[in-house]
């Protein structure tokens, strides 16, 4: 833990008045998130720790002020992610610790899954036709051949397995290779960002409870066997590799959504939102 | 002598002692993880992370130093826990001394419990400070002697000698927790006690290791559905039959044993509805319950959280008596202590001999106390730079934002690595021990 918190996005500081002249007088030292900048005191400069989350009910209304909402909770959904699957010194195993994660991981899965339900004419096919292992997957054919170009991609990815990151969407999660758990391939039925009346597998969630929780919460604690590359293949769980994820890999995370081609539609960061977290859960649950 | 209810602002801290190795360098298992004192006030026990427990003697006043009461000094130290291997799950179970629990005493010796992850230990800690001499049979090296040369009889006499402490297991409490023990408690009959982990509390009894009563498991029968899990437990100081446990969502559940056997249904469930005006992504996780206290009359409880502590009156279940910020200004940067860890810090809290004051730690080596009449509170630190015999302790303050004061840090100076977990406060008199990493601090009320 160091005392200098690195944040891979522009460097901010919490908005104040004064910050100018605090800047002039303080002794060179290292701040928590990054240096200081002159900046004004703006309203809609709601980065990570200012931005105060939409209330349960519903979105905020101004676009900026959402976006920067999506843009924290994205972020912690990548940390949390990173959290629970980085390498890790067995003795952070706190229970309690993997628990409050998983809650707040759950919470952002149900809030995108009401987002989700908020606007089921958008929703891309994010299975594609070729996958033979959904055949129950129901598709609609995409408005424009954009979406469809990374998400083929995805499908190879599936197939193989490899921790091949597809050219456009990066994820953390996606440098994880092997299966979570050995679920029975109808565990990638739980894939399909379809809209959640047309593929009734999809209300068992994105990042489930079997590729998440089995691991976490066993009595025998198969977390171990992440950190042990050689495990043993007879009943010893299914191997894991850890996945090595750098500040780079948040970076290209967030570029999505920060520098959002200014071409695409409303529909277009939630349907990378959705891209996402099938990518995501395809290499969770495994190729 | 100032009472244990001098205020906070009344009484000045001075620093009397420090424990512990001075170089900035700190090994692993030097790192101080439990602080109590025993009931007379006049022991001191420290556990760290290398499985070790470290007992302090507070030396008696002496007439020649009215003006400062007796210092600490070490009195034993023994090694309480070993690491051990789990060979069925392969893991590692770690000689990290969780908490320590003095017993009454009863006779001349001390009792107290020490736990790690897995296995309690209750520990007698004895002085000898005379031995046998004169044998008959044997040299005084325990060599037997010729018998051709033994002409006389004679009976062995204790002599005086060099005091010695003596530290020796006389019960070990293993096998009974599949999680990781997170508290004991002593209850109030001095005959049994309570073991808590993640998911259960066990009940013991002291004179009985191979047999402990569960009496309250929260382990869903699909661990899928897992989302809280119990943070601290501790039995009521007055009522045997009364005890409370809080949880990782801010829940407080005081159960009575006399119910039921197993006391998964609480009697009361303290909780305070959530402010909405500081609902956050961290919501959850910074009203996670680190640490449960009873005040010494029975009355109130105090938890902690990772911004706050409350004080509950034990008939009010809907909302505290007291709430008081321990360093508010973190709560807009929640987000990077998410992300370096320390948003799951766990914090412990005291009560003073009166409860009249409670004190708990916070970053950058800070203690605050909070005087609860007064209404009035103090930030402390501890540091070597303040370590002076007897040198008043300077309050420090904390600048959230704006213009920063001279003297004042500002929140973004903080260091975080420099936390202060574990604080005790002495059962009768304001002296008080308090926890850095590796060193341990020991201030007292100047006395004038």
């Amino acid at each position: 833990m160091a005392q200098r918190v690195v944040t891979p996005y522009p460097a901010t500081v919490p908005p104040t008045v004064s910050d100018v002249s605090d800047t002039a007088l303080c002794s060179p030292r290292r701040y928590m998130l990054g240096k200081g900048a002159k900046r004004k005191h703006e309203e809609n400069e709601d980065e990570l720790e200012g931005a105060a989350p939409a209330p349960a009910s519903g979105e905020p209304a101004d676009g900026p002020s959402k976006a920067s909402y999506t843009l924290q909770r994205q972020t912690i959904f990548n940390m949390s992610l990173m959290k629970l699957y980085s390498q890790r010194a067995p003795a952070d195993a706190s229970l309690e610790r993997r628990v409050l994660i998983n809650n707040m991981l759950r919470r952002i899965q149900d809030e995108l899954k009401q987002e989700g339900a908020l606007r089921p004419l958008l929703l891309p096919a994010s299975s594609p036709p070729e996958d033979p292992l959904c055949p129950a997957t129901a598709t609609t054919s995409p408005s424009d051949g954009t979406p469809s170009a990374p998400l083929s991609t995805e499908a190879q990815s599936k197939d193989k397995n490899g921790s091949q990151r597809p050219g456009g969407s990066a994820s953390p999660a996606e440098e994880r290779t092997s299966a979570a758990d050995p679920a029975p391939p109808n565990g990638l039925d739980m894939s399909p960002s379809a809209p959640p009346s047309s593929s009734p597998s999809s209300s068992s969630g994105f990042l489930t409870d079997l590729a998440l929780d089995d691991i976490l919460f066993a009595d025998i604690d198969t977390s171990m066997y992440d950190f042990d590359p050689c495990t043993s293949g007879a009943g010893a769980g299914p191997p894991k590799v850890a996945p090595v994820v750098t500040a780079d890999d948040l970076v290209k995370t967030l570029s999505p959504y920060s520098g959002g081609s200014p071409s695409s539609g409303p529909s277009q960061p939630f349907k990378m939102d959705l891209a996402e977290l099938d990518h995501i859960m395809e290499v969770l649950v495994g190729s | 002598m100032a009472g244990a209810g001098g205020g906070s602002n009344d009484v000045q801290w001075c620093f009397s002692q420090v424990k512990g190795a001075i170089d900035d360098d700190v090994a692993e298992a030097d790192i101080i993880s439990t602080v109590e004192f025993n009931h007379s006030g006049e022991l001191l026990a420290t556990g760290d992370k290398g499985g070790r427990v470290v007992i302090f003697q507070q030396e008696q006043e002496t007439k020649g130093q009215p003006h400062s009461r007796g210092e600490y000094n070490v009195y034993s130290t023994f090694q309480s826990h070993e690491p051990e291997f789990d060979y069925l799950k392969s893991l590692e179970i770690e000689e990290k001394i969780n908490k320590i629990r003095w017993l009454p005493q009863k006779n001349a010796a001390q009792f107290l419990l020490s736990t790690n992850d897995k296995t309690i230990k209750l520990w007698k800690i004895s002085e000898r400070d005379k031995r046998p001499e004169g044998y008959n049979l044997k040299e005084e090296d325990g060599r037997y002697r010729d018998p051709s040369t033994v002409t006389t009889l004679r009976v062995p006499v204790f002599r005086p000698m060099d005091l010695m402490v003596e530290a020796s297991p006389r019960r070990v409490f293993a096998n009974a927790h599949t999680y990781h023990i997170n508290s004991i408690s002593v209850n109030s009959d001095y005959e049994t006690y309570l073991s808590a982990d993640d998911l259960r509390i066990n009940l013991w009894h002291l004179e009985i290791t191979d047999r402990s009563f569960n009496i309250v498991d929260i382990k869903p029968a699909n661990m899928e559905e897992l989302t809280e899990v119990i943070t601290a437990a501790e039995f009521h100081p007055n009522q045997c039959n009364t005890l409370v446990y809080s949880s990782s969502k801010g829940t407080i559940r005081l159960c009575d044993m006399r119910a039921a056997a197993l006391c998964d249904k609480h009697s009361k469930l303290f909780e305070e509805p959530e402010d909405p005006s500081n609902r956050s992504f961290f919501s959850e996780i910074i009203s996670s319950i680190s640490d449960v206290k009873f005040s010494h009359n029975g009355r109130y409880m105090m938890t902690r959280d990772y911004l706050s502590v409350k004080i509950w009156d034990l008939n009010m279940e809907n909302r505290p008596v007291e709430t008081y910020q321990v360093h508010e200004y973190l709560r807009s940067k929640l987000c990077s202590l998410y992300e370096n860890d320390c948003i799951f810090d766990k914090f412990e809290c005291c009560w003073n001999g009166n409860d009249s004051v409670v004190m708990t730690g916070s970053y950058n080596n800070f203690f605050r106390m909070f005087e609860r009449g007064h209404r009035r509170d103090l930030t402390l630190e501890a540091s070597r730079e303040s370590s002076k015999p007897r040198a008043v302790l300077k309050p420090r303050k904390v600048c959230a934002g704006g213009k920063r004061k001279k003297d004042e840090i500002s929140v973004d100076s903080l260091d975080f690595n420099k936390k202060i977990l574990h604080t005790a406060w002495h059962p009768q008199d304001n002296i008080i021990a308090v926890a850095t990493t590796n060193n341990l601090y020991i201030f007292q009320d100047k006395m004038n």
